[in-house]
């Protein structure tokens, strides 16, 4: 362990399509035979007959080896995955292995090593099938590229008010105590469309569970998130539920944009997971000139087929936006409140918060997160890839905004939105879940309504909705925001 | 031909020949992925263009994208759906 980080860990780049790598040819003696620790004063004793270099070469072809370069001990190749396979037997793996870089850094970079039954312990070394003889050892080569620059696992400091992950946002949602009883969301999956996924070393460091991610629009690198949105996200999720397991699926293309949130929500109901989280949508006109068209009634149809199918469905109610997603029924619509210092609530005038008339269904949001104000809900630090867009944007200043206290390539930056209420809903959602598996997504959503904290100041997205929070449940804040604890005791009294 | 990646959204007539429309789409290579009302269909806008007949950088979306006359027995619309952003 370093920093807390553990020295090795999965890792979610595909492998390459060609592996370099080296294959010892055996000479009269060889550094890979058991015991050996120190080298021959004379590299004579590794030199290999030229016929032997030269019929391992003609195998090594003949299995799908490239020959790169040869010397007297060996040959310098390159072969895909196959290949390798081939020649000894076991399988070729990508781990992530945190080693030293340029400025004092240290980075998690992409190690290759091949595993099986006779290969040996030592990562990235490998051992010939026994018809290949004269094969004394096969190294491959280490490290393949570098990930990024190592951001911190902790979150910075900033001079403008803000709230951290974990500890803040489960303080503030009342997770804490549940928490202490072991209530955290253990094993329930939870999968989130959004932009991407970048293993973060603050999800490492806080080991939480985090499968491969998944991508759907072809071409585009599944361990990348160019606009770090998904990642930051994500972070909501755990703060509330650290047991539980996130399935991130890549619906971005290489430049980040949202191209196939449709595609992306399919795939999440095809993991069949207990609950769907998504911090997007679309936006048109309001109020509605009419009823909605063939194209959301589609959408909409998708979203009612996995609530049916006994999914939780999580939708961000939008900042400012109209979109049909949060107003489907049976969706868990999540709206935004902020909690100043001194711990006073008020509906976020960032956040949207409607009377739908689409579907017979009263508010959108059913329940909120945290969620900062205007102008750019500057609130929550929280992890993102080096450099991306928002570790960027966040960190320049506007002409109303000042930066939010953060280098620009640190791997960290000060946001919100509803984007964060809906995994800060979902992480709640599966820390009850955990708690009590059988709970059906109507009973989540009931739990955490019945109980969720009034919010009586603010309004709404002014500029579009202007809708007043007000004493019980209203257009702004829907129930209120929520509240873990006393949503896990209402569980336990209510639900078997 | 363009790369970036498109999505659409294809439903189903009362009289629909399912395996027809994605045996059409297969042989273009077009990718498809079920949906409760008919089919996601994907892929880069240059080869979509060229078999929907359609510039899809000149459509503002909402919109319906003309329907190939191959499918016109089996299929009610295409529809280019408004684009979604995150809630940051």
């Amino acid at each position: 362990m370093r920093f807390g980080l553990p020295v090795e860990t999965v890792s979610d780049d595909p492998l390459p399509s060609e592996i370099l790598g080296y294959v010892s040819v055996r000479g009269p003696q060889s550094v890979f035979d058991p015991g050996v620790t120190t080298l021959n004063t004379s590299a004579g004793a590794y030199h290999a007959t030229s016929s032997d270099r030269s019929e391992v070469g003609r195998n090594l072809q003949s299995e799908g080896f490239t020959i790169l370069v040869e010397s007297p001990l060996g040959l310098s190749v390159s072969g895909p995955p196959d290949a390798y396979h081939s020649l000894t037997g076991g399988t070729v793996i990508a781990r992530e292995r945190l080693s030293r870089a340029e400025a004092g850094y240290h980075l998690y970079r992409t190690h290759l090593d091949i595993t099986g039954e006779h290969q040996p312990n030592a990562f990235g070394v490998g051992r010939a099938r026994p018809a290949h003889a004269k094969i004394d050892g096969i190294l491959l080569e280490q490290p393949r590229a570098l990930h990024s620059v190592f951001p911190s696992p902790s979150p910075p400091s900033s001079p403008k008010f803000h709230l951290r992950v974990p500890d803040d946002v489960a303080a503030t949602l009342n997770a804490v105590a549940a928490h202490r009883n072991g209530m955290i969301g253990h094993g329930i999956a939870v999968a989130m469309p959004d932009t991407g996924f970048y293993r973060h070393p603050f999800f490492i460091a806080q080991h939480y569970t985090v499968a491969t991610p998944i991508t759907v629009v072809p071409r585009t690198d599944r361990s990348k998130d160019p606009v770090g949105h998904g990642t930051g996200e994500a972070a909501n999720i755990f703060a509330l539920a650290p047991g539980c397991t996130l399935q991130p699926i890549r619906a971005s293309d290489n430049q980040g944009n949202l191209v196939a949130a449709i595609a992306g929500f399919l795939k999440a109901k095809e993991t069949n997971p207990r609950i769907i989280t998504c911090s997007w949508g679309g936006d048109e006109e309001y109020p509605p000139p009419g009823p909605p068209n063939q194209m959301d009634l589609a959408v909409a149809a998708e979203i009612q087929d996995a609530i049916q199918r006994g999914i939780l469905v999580i939708f961000s109610a939008g900042n400012g936006q109209f979109s049909v997603e949060p107003q489907v029924p049976g969706v868990l619509a999540a709206g935004g409140v902020f909690a100043d210092q001194s711990g006073s609530l008020r509906a976020s005038d960032y956040a949207s918060g409607y009377q739908s008339t689409w579907f017979d269904r009263p508010v959108v949001p059913t329940v909120c997160g945290l969620v900062g104000m205007q102008p750019r809900a500057q609130y929550l630090m929280l992890p993102v890839p080096p450099a991306c867009e928002i570790d960027q944007e966040e960190a320049g200043a506007t002409s109303d905004d000042p930066s939010d206290g953060t280098p620009s390539d640190d791997g960290w930056a000060l946001f919100s939105g509803t984007s964060a209420a809906a995994p800060q809903l979902a992480g709640a959602a599966a820390l009850l879940l955990g708690a009590k598996p059988a709970m059906t997504p109507v009973q989540v959503i009931e739990a955490l309504s019945r109980t969720a904290v009034d919010v009586v100041v603010g309004r709404s997205f002014p500029q579009r909705f202007n809708e007043p929070a007000g004493p019980g449940p209203d257009l702004a804040t829907g129930a209120g925001l929520i509240d873990v604890g006393a949503a896990l005791q209402y569980a336990t009294d209510h639900f078997p | 031909m363009s790369e970036e990646y498109v999505e659409l959204i294809l439903q189903w007539s009362a009289r629909t020949d399912k395996d027809r429309v994605r045996d059409w789409l297969r042989q273009r290579g077009i990718g498809f992925t079920e949906m409760q009302t008919g089919l996601l269909i994907f892929g880069n806008r240059g080869l979509l263009d060229q078999h929907l007949s359609v510039s899809l950088e000149d459509i503002r979306p909402p919109a319906q994208v003309p329907i190939p006359p191959p499918l016109q027995n089996d299929v009610t619309s295409i529809m280019l759906p408004s684009p979604r952003r995150p809630h940051v």
